[in-house]
């Protein structure tokens, strides 16, 4: 499922002394400087705190020095399944800039011809084995995936998580008694927060953002993803380029994803 | 449709026509759409493979139970509101027509607040029955329930409206008890309405799909009807999701055009 999320206004502050009448005299495309980000539905809050930070004016971003960008830019973000993403792409969804949960998830929309910018790996995460609050279901391994009584999810093998998931298992020698597969890793983490399902394997940063307790940390953490992103069009346009840098090394999504919780690439 | 050859005795304004004809055309288009793109070679073979089969398995399950329950409920829900007199009808009948006008995955959240086992009832059903519904098939025929009833409950209650209550009436007068009036005589009056409702509502149970995934989730073999089959598809193997979309619009067409031809006067 996709969630539109206009997570930041245009509004320039009249008064603040800032240019904006750059905007139609730049060759950029017609929305102007809104930029519609589709990212994996794990990347939903990084996304929304580096919104908030692009929409303001430079001399206004909390202290954080970003050179890299001169204007105020809208983040439009389209969040959802990284596999959801690369059809709808395919199916010709306007969009500026993919970022994927995984690397072989990425590959598809390169190989398809629906991204052609260069493709980075931007962070790293790791699953962790989240339970419900006050954990119902006494879940203090990786092994209790196996117990048939408990209510746990994972995310569908087609996507970044369920396919992480399936190898973290497998290499633990368990055979999960899963009762759902979920299309997104958002999803699954929120039903296990709502406490309909006593556990499943999520991404230790949407366990960290939702609060949820979580158990056999080192056996379950051991394999990770690599978050990959790139620019739709091979030439992108200023503010496309203003967000693409704010992920790399030194920019404020970089540290925004390292307080989040997610791994160096 | 019957091919008429002698002239129209009261033809339509063309501007009328050409509206009429652009309707048409943005509802039939999608169903060309997916015959141009469907991989006729290989189509038996993408409806025979094992993922799809399973997924009809749970599709019809689900919808089979779900078109039984809409037809136990929602017949004695349509005789009661067109037979009696409700207290705040209007409130009653939006209730039933809900589930149509509102997005599905709502219906599949508000149902998880309801029945999931910390919700409303479900805590409940939980605690004193050990009866779960998220996460289970007749969670999924639950979600397929409450979005086909409204179709069969307007279906029936609009002929039962129709038929007017002379008859039954008249049964009383010759001495027919409530029970031997409805079996007797409402329900033959109506059945052609009802097998309209029961056909409409089962192909809403089989075409559901956001209340499903919200509140029944998506596991093989339980809960992954062919609509979820479909949208995994999609994004792995498109050809396989056009090959069981033709198979629904193709199911769904067939039921219209025989309930137009069967039931439904000309």
């Amino acid at each position: 499922m996709t969630a539109v999320a206009p997570v930041a206004a245009t509004l320039i502050l009249a008064g603040c002394g800032h240019s904006d009448g750059s905007a139609s005299d730049r060759p950029d495309r017609a929305r102007g400087d809104k930029v519609v980000v589709m990212a994996a539905s794990s990347l939903s809050a990084v996304l929304t705190g580096v919104a908030t930070h692009l929409s303001r004016p430079p001399e206004s971003r909390d202290g954080r020095d970003d050179p890299t960008v001169a204007e105020p830019v809208t983040i439009v973000a389209v969040l959802a399944g990284s596999s959801a993403l690369v059809a709808q792409l395919d199916e010709g969804a306007d969009a500026d800039i993919l970022m994927t949960a995984d690397t072989v998830t990425m590959q598809r929309a390169v190989e398809n011809g629906s991204v052609r910018g260069q493709v980075e790996v931007i962070a790293t995460n790791a699953l962790v084995l989240a339970v419900a609050p006050g954990n119902p279901g006494r879940i203090d391994s990786i092994d209790d995936m196996a117990r048939p009584d408990l209510l746990i999810g994972l995310c569908a093998s087609g996507v970044p998580c369920g396919s992480l998931a399936d190898r973290v298992l497998a290499r633990a020698g368990i055979e999960p008694a899963a009762d759902t597969r979920e299309l997104n890793v958002r999803s699954l983490a929120t039903k296990i927060a709502l406490d309909e399902l006593d556990g499943g394997l999520i991404y230790a940063t949407d366990a960290a953002d939702l609060g949820l307790e979580i158990v056999d940390a080192t056996r379950v953490g051991q394999l990770t993803n690599s978050y990959a992103m790139a620019s739709v069009d091979l030439n992108p346009s200023a503010p496309v380029r203003a967000v693409l840098a704010a992920f790399e090394p030194g920019g404020i999504g970089a540290a925004i994803m390292t307080e989040a919780g997610f791994g160096p690439p | 449709m019957k091919a008429v050859s002698r002239p129209d005795p009261n033809p339509a304004p063309a501007a009328l026509v050409g509206m009429g004809a652009l309707a048409l055309a943005l509802l039939a288009l999608p169903l060309f759409g997916l015959l141009q793109r469907t991989p006729w070679a290989a189509l038996p073979g993408l409806l025979t493979g094992d993922t799809v089969v399973e997924s009809l398995r749970v599709s019809l399950v689900v919808s089979v139970s779900a078109t039984i329950a809409c037809a136990g409920l929602g017949l004695p829900l349509a005789f009661v509101m067109a037979r009696t007199r409700l207290p705040f009808p209007r409130a009653i009948r939006a209730f039933v027509m809900l589930p149509m006008v509102i997005p599905p995955v709502v219906g599949g959240t508000a149902l998880l607040f309801a029945l999931g086992r910390r919700g409303l009832v479900g805590q409940w059903l939980d605690s004193w029955f050990g009866i779960r519904l998220p996460f289970t098939t007749a969670g999924a025929v639950v979600a397929a329930t409450f979005v086909a009833l409204p179709f069969l409950v307007t279906t029936v209650e609009a002929a039962l409206r129709q038929a007017g209550s002379d008859l039954e009436e008249a049964g009383a007068t010759l001495g027919a008890g409530p029970w031997a009036n409805f079996v007797h005589v409402s329900l033959p009056t109506i059945r052609p309405a009802l097998g309209a409702g029961i056909a409409l509502g089962w192909a809403r149970a089989v075409g559901e799909f956001g209340a499903t995934i919200t509140f029944a989730g998506n596991l093989p073999g339980r809960t992954r009807t062919l609509p979820l089959q479909t949208f995994l598809a999609l994004e792995q193997d498109p050809e396989a999701a056009v090959a069981i979309s033709l198979m629904l619009l193709v199911v769904s067409f067939g039921i219209l055009v025989a309930l137009r031809s069967r039931w439904t006067p000309r």
